[in-house]
């Protein structure tokens, strides 16, 4: 027994520091038309800097770094920053000079996150070099606090991309955090018209200069919060960012950008003018390294205090990657937005066009579990919602909906035993197998497109070849990274 | 043999019980949702839907700090305009500005907090910038501007006005900021009047206990400690029968969140506790709800703004919660301020100061059906509330308000057993007491008579039968009972103890097994009370059912008593064994155990009023089996009386003992494998990379 015991401790232990370095959720590796970084060669920064591909022209002002793009159709220019000379009335503090920099970035210093802009760390303090690629241009920027980020900028194709270089950073005592991309860019103020356009659901508009001061500014993570990390307050009514992509909207033209790379570990920001700065803005964070406050005891007892902790390694992607496109032509919406995402989708072919009309998607739910009781004794059954004939029933019954995509759910026998999934086999509750096959021929026959769900990444109890102990993503403090039943009426 | 199968059912009872899995979890979208009668939030379909969103910058409002709505008009309040009013149309279209002015120089209010139109048709506003309430024309002519009472020696702060409202007759209502001493009343003419609705200190026990010690302390020191103040009130709106319905933050009691003040001051509103239950904290600060606005429709349901999470909550006119919705957010019908509501017709008008935006809402379907069976039942009228009700339910099979309508709607139709089916089902036990009262007594009206006429049969026929049996086969003497099996003497113990403990001992009667299967019958007896008591009587949720702790108390206890017993008999001279201490104890139960069946049946027979059967025939049964326990262990070593009673009194405490000291081994492995894990936390978080 004490053996197991000690086992169980000793591979827990090489576990943690296997699984701390992980970071959650890949990263996109499809580098859709990005060229690769090399070193380049050493420029002076005398003389301003261009680069072009014939339908963008690359701006690069060795003084500040600061990019501008200019689209050669339109002859619109976007800047990445504002000119030196600016006087921002709204930026105080830190924001000085944060409206001139290129990065923003959050590194650890004892129990605090801080942030240090690439203007005041890097340009004014002359400890940067420019590099000049195939494409574009690189930018190494070594900071006041040590580490050095460097940053690529190239033109292809019609395109802008900016791209952080995991791969080269380097960090000495401090250890990065995020990095924000560009924050300024396109340096829409008090005066441009447009908007800004976040991938909240299905879209959202932040219009510029709406004056909702007091409203919080738009901070939301690519995909969702990660789920292995403890529960933050949460709004009762949130949509998720499936597609991280952002947008803007000055005068009259558009962009939209997107991260083609590491992009699941991003968060979108976007904020208004008059908070903070003089400018609308919408950028990527990009996550480097993923932190967590932890409480713990402050030494003497009854005290506890927020203490940061890092991953134990970085994010294991070669770069963060930021495709700007620019619209062609005036007048645009987050409609046109849409089109040109899609269309530049269906042409690196991650989108396929099938039909024209849309199919009617249902989820069908087997069933749940659910406490029964047997002479006064509980015990934990399963309840079935829809079986596999009702289904048929059901299926039946929207034969005039035309093109059906049904998706059949919590059907399994593993599902209901709380285990990961590694098989189909369907509970008896709901149908059993002969039930299923039933369902299928009936699709088969109908030409309903069936699939059968499994969450192979959520479980509860050991089986099926995966442990509750040694399976599991763990906390930093060895727990179990679990997620917990939330009330409906707590927002936590 | 029997011990085995015992065993081994209760094995895999117990493997049921203790590997039993919570549901997944899944996904909510539409977050409304109400209390169920343990105060659990259960999801319930949106009650309302947004048709419309003003936003300031198109419409022309900004930043609106009140509303109120007169005659088809709506006038809103912006807190930073040069236009102090904004007029909109009844389809919230711009009708338009109305500006300040005062002898002809435009008026700019200090901080604009809230408008009111009078019942002359003159508009005021509370200004707690220049803390004054000030009078104005519809067209925008100051004409007359109140401070507060002057000659009040004022303990906390000046007047500062941040909401006011006039009753039918004009006279003036007014909150002031940190005014703890209730509603401000003034005349038309602003004349201040009196204080109105002043709150009571909420008794805590933090208050009384202090109010204990004040019993000893001296004036002076009384005058230099801490004084206990009612909370002031956040907002306020009076419906058209003029009753005040005024809303208060969370440091009121749950009582008072929202209260009705009739003309006295008093509150008149039923309801027993508002706002959320149980909201939990983060990050060590805890949540509780805030209300911050109050409007009362034309159907008299009233519906607050919570400002703890930006949710609404609606509640009929006597204090029962309908349903809570809306919440935080940036998403259409969710607030980021829900500052101040209105409600035109059914609709509920948000007024959002942050976001810069009017939201307006209507019920849903669903809304009306719930508005609606709770109407119809307020008249009485329950037979045409059940189709509403039918409505909420098909929707929301957990809204428990609907199953008490429907029950008693089926009670007035006299289908009394229907009643009682839905009185369970909304967990409403007088209710279902009443309708079971009625039911018995109509199944007794049926069955009686015949009932009757077959018993009487039976028995007539039952007595020839014997009678012709025992003509065929004469009685037989009985063995003596020293000759029977051991059964016999657990029923002659139970009639004839002082004898029948000392013979069964000296003729080795006395049976473990039949003493051990007593014991385990007390468990299963405890089992079935818990789940087969009769509704009325049964407080217990199913899924609080814990096989370990019935074999605890019941079993655990057995054991720990007798061998408590056994052992201090040593410091009393007593001379059982403790084979014969359990089998004492065992059989002494047994009038327990025929009360504890008798009861469990007699529950499901008996209506409310009637409790004191069932709760008498326990005490009779527990007293009966003390009795008899006090009686064998006296007997088996060998006691005085008084030595009797004071080695029963022993032995408790004795298991107190045992208790305390299980309970402190408990703790010390909890201390040791806590201190365990924090080291081992500490160690990793060390390993790891902190910053």
């Amino acid at each position: 027994m004490k053996s197991i015991k000690l086992l169980s401790l000793v591979t827990a232990l090489c576990l943690v520091f296997t699984l701390a370095g992980c970071s959650s959720g890949g990263s996109s590796t499809d580098t859709t038309g990005g060229p690769t970084y090399e070193k380049g060669t050493l420029c002076s920064k005398d003389a301003p800097l261009t680069a072009t591909d014939g339908k963008l022209t690359l701006t690069l002002d060795p003084a500040t770094c600061a990019v501008s793009i200019t689209e050669n159709a339109s002859g619109r220019v976007w800047s990445s920053n504002p000119d030196t000379s600016y006087e921002d009335s709204y930026a105080a503090g830190a924001n000085k000079t944060g409206i001139f920099s290129q990065l923003m970035v959050t590194y650890g210093k004892a129990t605090a996150l801080v942030t240090t802009n690439s203007y005041a760390s890097s340009i004014r303090k002359d400890t940067y070099n420019i590099y000049s690629i195939d494409g574009g241009f690189r930018v190494e920027y070594t900071f006041n606090e040590g580490f050095t980020v460097p940053v690529a900028y190239t033109v292809k194709d019609g395109s802008f991309y900016a791209s952080i270089l995991y791969s080269g950073i380097t960090e000495d005592e401090f250890k990065i955090s995020t990095i924000s991309l560009l924050p300024y860019f396109g340096t829409a103020g008090e005066q441009d018209d447009g908007f800004l356009f976040v991938p909240d659901g299905s879209g959202a508009v932040i219009n510029f200069n709406n004056g909702k001061l007091g409203a919080s500014a738009y901070t939301k993570k690519v995909y969702g919060k990660d789920e292995t990390l403890p529960n933050d307050i949460e709004s009762s009514r949130e949509e998720k960012i499936y597609i991280p992509v952002i947008g803007m909207k000055k005068n009259s033209g558009a962009f939209i950008a997107r991260a083609i790379s590491a992009g699941a570990e991003s968060t979108v920001n976007a904020s208004i003018n008059g908070v903070g700065s003089g400018f609308n803005t919408v950028y990527f964070d990009a996550i480097y390294r993923e932190t967590q406050n932890i409480s713990v005891m402050n030494g003497s007892l009854g005290t506890a205090g927020l203490v940061l902790y890092a991953a134990k390694h970085p994010s294991p992607a070669e770069e963060f990657t930021v495709e700007y496109t620019f619209l062609q032509g005036e007048n645009h919406t987050i409609g046109s937005m849409a089109t040109a995402l899609r269309d530049k989708l269906i042409k690196e072919e991650s989108l396929v066009k099938t039909s024209d009309t849309a199919s009617l998607y249902v989820d069908l739910y087997g069933g749940i579990n659910k406490q029964k009781s047997f002479a006064g004794l509980q015990y934990t059954g399963v309840e079935p919602l829809t079986t596999f004939t009702q289904a048929q029933q059901l299926l039946d019954r929207l034969t005039d909906a035309g093109e059906l995509t049904v998706g059949v759910k919590q059907y399994s026998e593993s599902f209901f035993g709380g285990k990961t999934q590694t098989d189909l086999k369907p509970a008896k509750a709901v149908g059993g197998k002969k039930g299923l096959a039933k369902l299928q021929a009936y699709a088969e026959e109908k030409g309903i497109d069936l699939f059968l769900f499994t969450d192979y990444y959520k479980f509860y109890s050991t089986g099926n070849g995966f442990s509750r102990f040694f399976s599991i993503t763990k906390e930093l403090d060895l727990g179990a990274a679990d997620i917990l039943p939330k009330k409906i009426n707590t927002n936590f | 043999m029997k011990k085995r199968l015992l065993t081994i059912l209760l094995l895999i009872v117990f493997i049921f019980t203790a590997f039993s899995l919570p549901a997944a979890a899944e996904e909510g979208t539409g977050k409304a949702y109400t209390y169920d009668h343990n105060q659990n939030a259960v999801a319930v379909p949106d009650p309302y839907s947004v048709t419309t969103v003003l936003y300031g910058e198109n419409t022309g409002f900004n930043k609106p700090a009140d509303l109120v709505h007169k005659d088809g008009y709506i006038y809103v309040l912006n807190s930073e305009s040069e236009a102090t009013v904004t007029v909109l149309n009844k389809d919230y279209t711009f009708n338009r500005y109305i500006y300040l002015t005062k002898n002809g120089e435009p008026y700019q209010l200090g901080i604009p907090e809230s408008i009111w139109i009078d019942v002359d048709g003159t508009i005021l506003f509370a200004d707690s910038g220049k803390k004054l309430v000030v009078r104005a024309t519809m067209e925008g002519e100051v004409i007359g501007e109140y401070g507060g009472p002057n000659n009040e020696a004022s303990l906390t702060s000046e007047f500062t006005p941040y909401k006011v409202l006039t009753d039918y007759l004009g006279r003036l209502y007014v909150l002031s900021q940190g005014e703890y001493r209730g509603i401000l009343r003034f005349t038309a003419d602003g004349e201040f009047v009196s204080y109105f609705g002043s709150k009571q200190v909420q008794a805590t026990a933090a208050v009384l206990l202090d109010m204990m010690w004040r019993n000893f302390m001296s004036d002076e020191q009384i005058a230099n400690s801490v004084r206990y103040l009612p909370t002031e009130y956040s907002n306020m709106t009076i419906d058209e029968l003029g009753f005040l319905f005024v809303t208060s933050g969370s440091s009121s009691a749950k009582n008072e969140y929202i209260v009705k003040l009739n003309s006295n001051g008093s509150n008149v509103l039923e309801g027993e506790k508002y706002g959320d239950f149980n909201l939990g904290s983060y990050n060590l600060k805890g949540y509780s709800t805030s209300f911050n606005a109050v409007t009362v429709d034309e159907d008299g349901f009233i519906t607050v703004a919570d400002k703890t999470w930006n949710r609404l909550m609606q509640y009929s006119s006597e204090g029962e919660l309908l349903y809570i919705f809306a919440g935080q957010g940036s998403a259409v019908g969710t607030f980021s301020d829900n500052s101040q509501i209105i409600s035109i017709d059914k609709e509920i008008v948000v007024a959002d100061s942050v976001t810069n935006a009017i939201t307006v809402m209507q019920p849903t379907r669903f809304g009306l059906d719930v508005r609606n069976g709770y109407l119809l039942y307020q008249k009485g009228l329950f037979e045409e509330s059940i189709q509403p009700w039918q409505n909420v339910l098909d929707a929301a099979g957990n809204y428990e308000a609907a199953y008490i309508g429907i029950g008693k709607a089926l009670q007035l139709k006299k289908d009394y057993k229907g009643a009682m089916d839905y009185f369970k089902m909304g967990y409403s036990r007088a209710d279902y007491s009443a309708a079971y009262q009625r039911y018995r007594s109509q199944v007794m009206r049926d069955v009686f008579p015949i009932a009757m006429t077959v018993i009487m049969v039976l028995a007539v026929l039952a007595v020839i039968a014997f009678k012709v049996y025992r003509k065929k086969h004469p009685k037989t003497e009985k063995p003596p009972l020293d000759k029977r099996g051991k059964l016999a003497y657990l029923f002659y113990t139970q009639i004839h103890p002082f004898d029948g403990f000392a013979e069964m001992r000296y003729n080795h009667k006395g049976s473990v097994t039949i003493s051990t299967v007593l014991v385990f019958l007390w468990f299963l007896l405890e089992a079935v009370k818990f789940n087969y008591k009769g509704f009325i009587f049964n407080q217990n949720e199913p899924q609080d059912f814990s096989i370990i702790a019935l074999l605890a108390t019941t079993v655990g206890l057995s054991a720990m008593l007798c061998l408590s017993n056994w052992l201090l008999s040593t410091f009393f001279e007593g001379k059982g064994t403790l084979k014969n201490v359990w089998i004492h104890f065992g059989y002494g139960l047994v009038p327990m155990l025929v009360a504890g069946v008798i009861e469990v049946i007699l529950s499901n027979l008996l209506t409310q009023d009637e409790n004191f059967f069932i709760y008498y025939i326990g005490i009779f049964g527990a007293i009966y089996s003390v009795f008899l326990i006090l009686i064998g262990n006296g007997e088996l070593h060998q006691y005085s009386f008084k030595r009797n009673i004071f080695s029963m009194l022993a032995s408790l405490v004795g298991v107190l003992i045992m208790l305390f000291v299980i309970f402190l081994f408990f703790n010390l492995i909890m201390q040791i494998s806590e201190f365990a894990t924090s080291v081992i936390e500490e160690a990793f978080y060390r390993f790891n990379v902190g910053f």
